[in-house]
């Protein structure tokens, strides 16, 4: 423990433990206005009604304030702390564990999971791509200028469980559970560099007892392809059920969405896989593995 | 107003005042605290300066305050107040009333005249500007070829005439100042004369009091040193600021950092900081300023600073081939290193074609019995508690099935009848007394007595067979070609006597008998050889079949530049995670680190404490980065230090020190070394060295001949040259041109008989002659031509006292203040030696006297005799026989050697007109 709490105040890691309470403090703050903003929904608040004032001074000033106060933050912490600096670069010895920038983490926890081509370029890119696509599949005009979470519920969910669940989670636990040799190390535990962890991972083929590399190639296959036809039944469901949502989106808007969630769902499912059956690729072919 | 109210206002009322207020407040207060961290929390070296400052201007206080007391002092008051008064008095002219008159007024007319002198100068100088104006336009009418040339050179010598009008007032003037000057000048002279003396006694002083004012006005600033080859910025010199200055010595008195460099003559003068730094030795961080962090002592900073003894594992970086005398602990790591055989399990830079350290082993089972090596290979100290060999973590039956595959190595080869015969024939008596005598205990320990150089002889009986020291005896190279045990020239009856005695030397409750026979057991042998694969006894070992294999341990080129996560402590707890205390434990228990699933191999050394400290500073100097080095950096040798350095290292594996005293160490078992160089020549020493001779037959002791290659053997000859300072390769006095003098031949003749030299020595190497007569007190003279250096000589007759104190030579020549004289002038004086004085007379006619009264030169004299007497037999009182080949002490000597000088002697030569000899030696006016 007393080891976990030197990781926690090491200089390096300030600025993580600052995102955390960030983000409590602003998720707590949206929750509490938009559900404060849902229970009055039906019957507008008078107080808030009226409560509108000028952008300049009013507004302004407070920012105004809260530039002040950052800028008195950061003198403070760049006076009282040095910033932190390790050995000399040695191309023979490199450090254990050797970690990326702390907003990189996350992207480095997924190369346990996956090859470096997809947790270190596809998965990046589709991140990217899935966030620029939200404004075009998100056709809910609720939700516009003031909180909400009943109005949303589907669409907050989501982002909540992608970005704390996945994204945030990852960057803390890389930065605070994995010590050297990237294994993972509980906060009581120290981080001795000569831990030895038994991991010995298989195919997900192999738990088929499928010998041949070409059965076994076209087995993973078709389990991604059934894992991606997810999303058709999902269509299909929604349309025998006549769902509105679907009638707003269209089949096209569907499709990508559901490409993008079910890639998205394809991260936890693996972890699940790993740790539970130590699976280590679904897919294996000469060329790539997934 | 509390915040709850302050926030239930229309945002239009709230007021910012107090929130922004308490902001600006406190950025201004944290610019201040800023300005404050920059300035003295983040320079604590300044507090460091100040105080050495202070230090400093108490020191120059004090220097001042005993200077000023010295002037202060009455005596020295009384001598300044006198030569003020004189200088007063000297200051009103000269005293007599007469002299003072004509003073006085000679100068004021050369106050005058000077004026006069001033004015016309200036004058001068006015011409000669116009005169060189004038010059540059008519050269540049000329180049131009303008129309009035003509017109421009008449102005020039119109200027120029002008010129030497006034230089001729000048001087006249001066004529007219000369006899004036003569009349002002012993007065003048005086006065200037005083004014200096006073000056003089208050220069110290006022230098003194400079140092004083100029500490007080010092302010703290960084001082760095840039050293751009070693990529180095050091600014240790900030804090430590009496490093380099001599005077800050005393610890009492001045703390660190303040301290002056230890050892300040070699250490700092040889490496002045501004060209090598404080980190390239001392480690640490160079550019920092603060302690810890200046010191390295802090995390992630590799190099920390080197406390106390472990800075010397710095010197190798640039000191890796030779000896550093400062460095006790690097070197004598290096010595154990070698000794110690590391080089066979461990790869290192510059000892991968060191040699193996222990014996061959293809021939064991002849030497000793199955028995001897299974207890000698368990547990080596135990029979020998002086050796060298390791003790390896084996159990007995390991041991014993290693002792089986060696000893299936080869059979014995039985003894020849005649050799059994002699051997028959041994006393132990005889071989005790042949032991002392030959000084075995120069290398060898027996019971108490002797030396650890080489294996203890004290239970060699339990050990080895006789019929194999017989043979071992008799040629080492048979059972060990690249030994270091030297064939003792011993006859077949000394060795019987020897063998006879060793053998007494067992202990008979060990129950080991060296003549059991026994009988191999192949399924242990097979096993044997395996565990040997694995332990690695073929590092020290030559063991046939084993010899290419690979090295058994880690390499150790960059040991000391491993980082301590490569290190494995296993369950050592209390260990400390630093390099060197890692390996100081590995050292001294090899299977410290050692785990079920990990096996430590290495063998324990068991060395002490102090031994171990000096092995690790070794190997923490192990960096690799010796190449990074800039050549003009590194310690270069010259051929003269290269010779010194090889010939230091012969010279101790052969352990000469052992029986001879070099460089001031050794025994004094045989003939004392000190200036061998300078006394022997070259060719000699190697023909001796590779096959010695006896030059004093009357020892008992006896030089033997050591297994030398002609590289070796002419290493150690060279390094004995340069010890000395001798010239080498050598050159005759006496070759090509110059022959021995015939007159100094025969002056040095009647001299060598008049001294008696042969009471003492035999001249002659001819057995059958009187003058071989050995007299057991001084070497025979007629090795002198080719053994001794010719310079060497006549300096040994004159002051052998000086040359080797502690001789039996005694001291022709006495010293009478700080010249040699010579007792011949006295001794020719009495009537006995009449007919001497007229045959010096005859031989140097006018220059008796001079010869007479030069002790050199008659030392010269005799030497010329005595390299030619063997030459010229028919001057040799005692020794009609012709010399034959016998002075020529060997055939491996080169043939310049042999250039006998009665050869050249015969051949028609010009009288010695070589400047050569003619500087060294009086000539010869009737060379032969």
């Amino acid at each position: 423990m007393n080891h976990f709490l030197k990781i926690m105040t090491q200089p390096d890691n300030i600025p993580i433990v600052g995102m955390i309470f960030l983000l409590v403090f602003f998720i707590s703050l949206a929750l509490k206005q938009a559900l404060y903003n849902d229970r009055h929904r039906v019957k507008p608040d008078p107080r808030k009604e009226v409560d509108k004032v000028f952008v300049f001074p009013y507004l302004v000033r407070a920012e105004f304030m809260a530039v002040l106060i950052t800028m008195l933050i950061l003198f403070a912490w760049s006076l009282g702390i040095n910033a932190p600096l390790e050995e000399a670069a040695n191309p023979a010895i490199t450090p254990n564990p050797s970690k990326a920038p702390w907003y990189f983490l996350g992207l480095q926890e997924m190369l346990v999971y996956f090859d470096p081509w997809i947790a270190g370029v596809v998965l990046p890119t589709l991140i990217i791509i899935g966030l620029m696509a939200i404004p075009y599949i998100d056709r809910n005009p609720l939700g516009n200028g003031y909180y909400t979470f009943k109005e949303r519920k589907n669409a907050i969910l989501i982002f909540c469980f992608g970005f704390l669940g996945l994204w945030v989670a990852m960057i803390t636990v890389g930065t605070f559970l994995r010590g050297p040799g990237w294994n993972l190390f509980w906060i009581t535990e120290d981080w001795d560099p000569h831990k030895v962890v038994a991991l010995t991972n298989i195919n997900f083929s192999d738990l088929f007892k499928i010998r041949s590399k070409t059965m076994a190639s076209f087995f993973g296959a078709s389990v991604l392809g059934v894992y991606y036809s997810l999303g058709f039944l999902w269509y299909l469901i929604l349309r025998w059920r006549k769902s509105s949502l679907l009638q707003e989106m269209g089949w096209m808007r569907f499709a990508i969405f559901a490409f993008l969630f079910l890639s998205m769902m394809g991260l936890p499912i693996k972890m699940v896989l790993r740790y539970t059956l130590n699976v280590k690729y679904i897919w294996v072919t000469p060329w790539f593995n997934v | 107003m509390g915040i709850n109210e302050w926030r239930k206002k229309p945002t239009e009322e709230q007021s910012f005042r107090i929130p922004f207020f308490a902001t600006v407040a406190c950025l201004i207060l944290l610019t201040g605290v800023a300005i404050w961290d920059e300035t003295f929390h983040r320079r604590p070296w300044k507090d460091f300066q100040q105080a050495f400052f202070k230090l400093e201007l108490e020191k120059a206080s004090e220097e001042f305050n005993v200077e000023k007391e010295k002037f202060e002092s009455e005596s020295v008051q009384k001598i300044y107040h006198s030569l003020q008064e004189k200088l007063k008095t000297l200051r009103n002219g000269p005293q007599d009333p007469q002299v003072n008159k004509s003073y006085v007024e000679a100068k004021s007319q050369l106050t005058g005249l000077q004026y006069k002198l001033e004015d016309l100068s200036k004058e001068s100088q006015f011409t000669k500007s116009r005169f060189d104006a004038a010059y540059y336009l008519f050269e540049k009418a000329k180049i131009e070829n303008s129309s009035n040339l003509q017109e421009k050179k008449q102005k020039v010598e119109e200027l120029q005439k002008e010129l030497d009008k006034i230089s001729l007032k000048i001087k006249e003037v001066e004529n007219q100042n000369a006899p004036l000057w003569k009349i002002v000048q012993a007065h003048d002279e005086e006065v200037s004369n005083t004014e200096k003396e006073l000056v003089q006694m208050t220069t110290k002083l006022q230098l003194l009091e400079k140092k004083v004012s100029d500490v007080k006005g010092k302010s703290p600033k960084i001082e760095q040193i840039v050293i751009k080859n070693l990529n180095r910025v050091d600014r240790c010199q900030t804090c430590h600021l009496g490093i380099d200055r001599p005077g800050f010595e005393d610890p009492k008195k001045y703390p660190q950092p303040f301290r002056t460099h230890p050892n300040l003559d070699v250490l700092l003068k040889k490496h002045p900081p501004e060209k090598f730094g404080c980190t390239s030795c001392h480690g640490g961080q160079g550019a920092a300023l603060t302690v810890n962090d200046a010191h390295g002592e802090v995390h992630h900073w590799e190099s920390p600073l080197l406390r106390g003894k472990k800075v010397e594992s710095s010197c190798r970086k640039c000191h890796a081939t030779v000896q550093v005398p400062e460095a006790s602990k690097l070197t004598q790591g290096k010595v154990l290193f070698g000794q110690l055989g590391c080089s066979g399990c461990h790869l290192a830079l510059g000892y991968d074609d060191a040699k193996k350290v222990g014996p061959e082993l293809d021939r064991i089972h002849e030497k000793t019995t199955l028995d001897w090596m299974a207890r000698w290979i368990k547990d080596p100290k135990s029979l020998s508690p002086t050796t060298r060999m390791p003790q390896f973590k084996i159990t007995e039956d390991e041991a014993k099935s290693v002792a089986h595959y060696l000893a299936s190595l080869g059979g014995s080869v039985p003894m020849t009848a005649e050799e059994k015969a002699v051997l028959g024939k041994g006393s132990p008596e005889e071989g005790k007394r042949l032991v002392k005598d030959l000084a075995c205990i120069a290398c060898h320990k027996i019971g108490e007595e002797g030396e650890t150089f080489a294996p203890n002889l004290s239970h060699v009986g339990n050990k080895v067979r006789p019929e194999w020291i017989y043979r071992w005896l008799k040629n080492p190279r048979e059972y060990l070609p690249h030994g270091k045990m030297p064939n003792m020239r011993l006859k077949d009856e000394e060795i019987a006597h020897l063998v006879s005695y060793l053998t007494t030397l067992k202990d008979e409750t060990w129950g080991l008998d060296p003549s059991k026979e026994e009988s191999v057991d192949a399924t242990l042998a097979e096993k044997g050889k395996k565990l040997i694969g694995t332990l690695g006894c073929f590092g020290c070992h030559n063991i046939p079949g084993m010899e290419n294999r690979p090295r058994v341990g880690a390499e150790l080129t960059a040991f000391g530049a491993k980082d301590l996560s490569l290190l494995f402590f296993g369950y050592a707890h209390d260990v400390p995670h630093t390099l060197w205390d890692w390996t100081f434990n590995k050292v001294k228990n090899p299977q410290i680190y050692a785990t079920e699933r990990i096996e430590q191999k290495m063998p324990n050394f068991h060395l002490s404490d102090e031994e171990i400290n000096s092995l690790v500073t070794l190997l923490t100097s192990f960096k690799g980065e010796e190449k990074e080095i800039p050549l003009q950096l590194k310690k270069n040798l010259s051929t003269k230090e290269e010779a010194i350095e090889k010939g230091r290292n012969l010279v101790r594996d052969l352990n000469c020190m052992g029986c001879h005293t070099i460089e001031g160490k050794g025994a004094t078992i045989a003939p004392n070394l000190e200036g061998e160089g300078a006394k022997v020549q070259p060719e000699w020493l190697f023909s001796f060295l590779k096959s010695p001779i006896s030059i004093r037959p009357w020892l008992t002791v006896r030089m033997p001949k050591f297994n030398l290659s002609d590289e070796d053997a002419s290493s150690i000859v060279s390094y004995f040259s340069s010890l000395s300072d001798a010239k080498y390769p050598y050159e005759f006095d006496y070759f090509g041109e110059v022959q021995v003098p015939e007159r100094e031949r025969k002056a040095g003749e009647k001299l060598f008989e008049m001294f008696k030299c042969m009471s003492c020595h035999p001249v002659s190497m001819d057995p059958s002659t009187k003058g071989s007569q050995v007299v057991n007190l001084g070497p025979n003279l007629g090795l002198a031509k080719d053994r001794l250096r010719h310079e060497w000589i006549a300096q040994w007759i004159l002051q052998p006292e000086v040359l080797q104190p502690g001789t039996k030579m005694p001291t022709n020549f006495p010293k009478m203040g700080d010249k040699r004289v010579s007792f011949v002038p006295n001794l020719l004086k009495t009537p006995q030696f009449k007919d001497t004085k007229q045959y010096f007379e005859n031989l140097f006619g006018s220059e008796l006297d001079a010869f007479l009264a030069d002790p050199l030169w008659q030392t010269k004299s005799i030497r010329d005799y005595i390299v030619s007497m063997n030459s010229f037999s028919t001057s040799v009182t005692s020794s009609k026989t012709e010399v034959s080949s016998q002075s020529q002490t060997s055939p491996q000597v080169p043939a310049q050697t042999q250039v006998s000088v009665s050869q050249k002697a015969q051949a028609p030569t010009a009288p010695s007109t070589s400047e050569n000899t003619s500087a060294k030696k009086p000539p010869s006016e009737d060379g032969f």
